[in-house]
């Protein structure tokens, strides 16, 4: 939209999408709160089941068994569809409590 | 279909009896069958508002009769009134007064008349009885005294762009926000695996990611609150390129007091007649 010859030549297509969007934004804004936000509840069983199964959580192990025995770890969990926790207490890579304890995916958010 | 004759510098048209509207806004109807799609009425009825303001002005300063003023101003606010009215019967009978299409003159030249002859058109059904016409009320030089196209219209869109921001789209964001807000609440301690770029990165807390999406909406209304101050500044009183030409040097200040108290704007006391775009 630009001033050609002096003067913008697209002024009542301005005032037509400018108050059509911005009643578009409204609705749409109350209708989405109201109609979805409003009743949505958090599937907490299927959070943590994709979290204990997440390759990722080797990340938190690098600082304990550095990053190439967490990539295996990962890589050998993807072959074999074992979560990581699983494969690292049957390799004893770690004590069971500081495994627990770098596995502890609600301190890894703080 | 019965017509009646209205003219204006091109000669003679046909306009429909029951019209409000005149020889140019039928032209208008005639020239420029692109879309369908009409002017809003929130923008109609910013345009009949500061017709309103202006027939107010000019009669404060003498420059309009008080039989002329008074009409035009009473015609403005049953319009505006039906305009904003929750009887939609009533509302599409004035709406359907302002047909003509948004793909028009740039400078929407053919809605500032439409709204001329349809104020004058009813003012003149006022004082006179009969719909339409130029006497005594002329749509030139009674409705659009002092004015241009190119102040007016600017003015009406910055204004209606204003109560829409106030009064449906600001209020719809802070609800869409709280919303937000509450769902980061409860759900401050669900952990769930966070992605980036939906591949698994590291954990968060849904509350977490759900304050993200909050800030998002605060920082759209802050946006949206920023933009008050430049829709206040109102093209009013700038005529066709913002020097005034035509208009009397206390119109611009006293229609612009009179619009805005009608909208409850506050004043700005920088106006600029010459603006570029934000």
């Amino acid at each position: 939209m630009q001033g050609h010859f002096e003067l913008n030549v697209f002024k009542p297509l301005i005032a037509y999408n400018l108050l059509l969007a911005m009643h578009i934004l409204s609705t749409g804004c109350r209708a989405f709160a109201e109609k979805c936000l409003a009743g949505l509840e958090a599937n907490r069983a299927r959070c943590g089941e994709l979290l204990e199964k997440s390759l990722m959580l080797c990340t938190a192990l690098t600082p304990a068994i550095g990053y190439d025995a967490a990539a295996k770890l990962a890589q050998e969990a993807y072959r074999t569809g074992k979560t990581v926790r699983q494969l690292a207490t049957e390799k004893n890579l770690l004590p069971k409590e500081e495994l627990d304890r770098l596995l502890d995916v609600r301190g890894m958010t703080k | 279909m019965t017509t009646r004759t209205e003219t204006d510098s091109l000669g003679p048209v046909q306009v429909p009896a029951d019209a409000y509207w005149g020889a140019q806004t039928q032209r208008a109807i005639a020239n420029f069958p692109i879309s369908g799609l009409r002017m809003p009425s929130r923008f109609i009825r910013a345009l009949v508002l500061i017709k309103r303001a202006a027939a107010q002005v000019n009669l404060d300063m003498g420059l309009l009769d008080e039989k002329r003023a008074r009409a035009i101003m009473q015609a403005a606010d049953e319009i505006a009134g039906a305009l904003s009215s929750a009887d939609e019967t009533l509302r599409e009978r004035w709406l359907s007064q302002f047909p003509v299409d948004i793909f028009q003159t740039g400078s929407a030249t053919s809605t500032n008349m439409n709204v001329n002859e349809v104020l004058a058109g009813r003012a003149n059904e006022l004082l006179a009885g009969s719909r339409g016409g130029k006497n005594p009320v002329h749509p030139n030089d009674h409705v659009n005294k002092g004015q241009s196209s190119n102040d007016i219209i600017p003015t009406a869109l910055h204004v209606a762009a204003l109560e829409a921001l106030e009064t449906d789209l600001l209020p719809a964001l802070r609800v869409l926000h709280q919303a937000l807000c509450r769902k980061a609440q409860a759900f401050d301690d669900v952990v769930k695996i966070g992605r980036t770029h939906l591949m698994d990165a590291v954990p968060l807390r849904l509350g977490q990611e759900f304050s993200g999406y909050a800030s998002q909406l605060e920082h759209a209304v802050a946006r949206a609150e920023r933009l008050r101050q430049h829709l206040g500044e109102l093209a009013l009183g700038g005529t066709a390129v913002g020097t005034g030409l035509n208009a009397d040097p206390e119109f611009p200040p006293h229609a612009d007091d009179g619009f805005r108290a009608g909208y409850r704007l506050r004043r700005r006391h920088h106006r600029r007649r010459h603006a570029g775009p934000l």
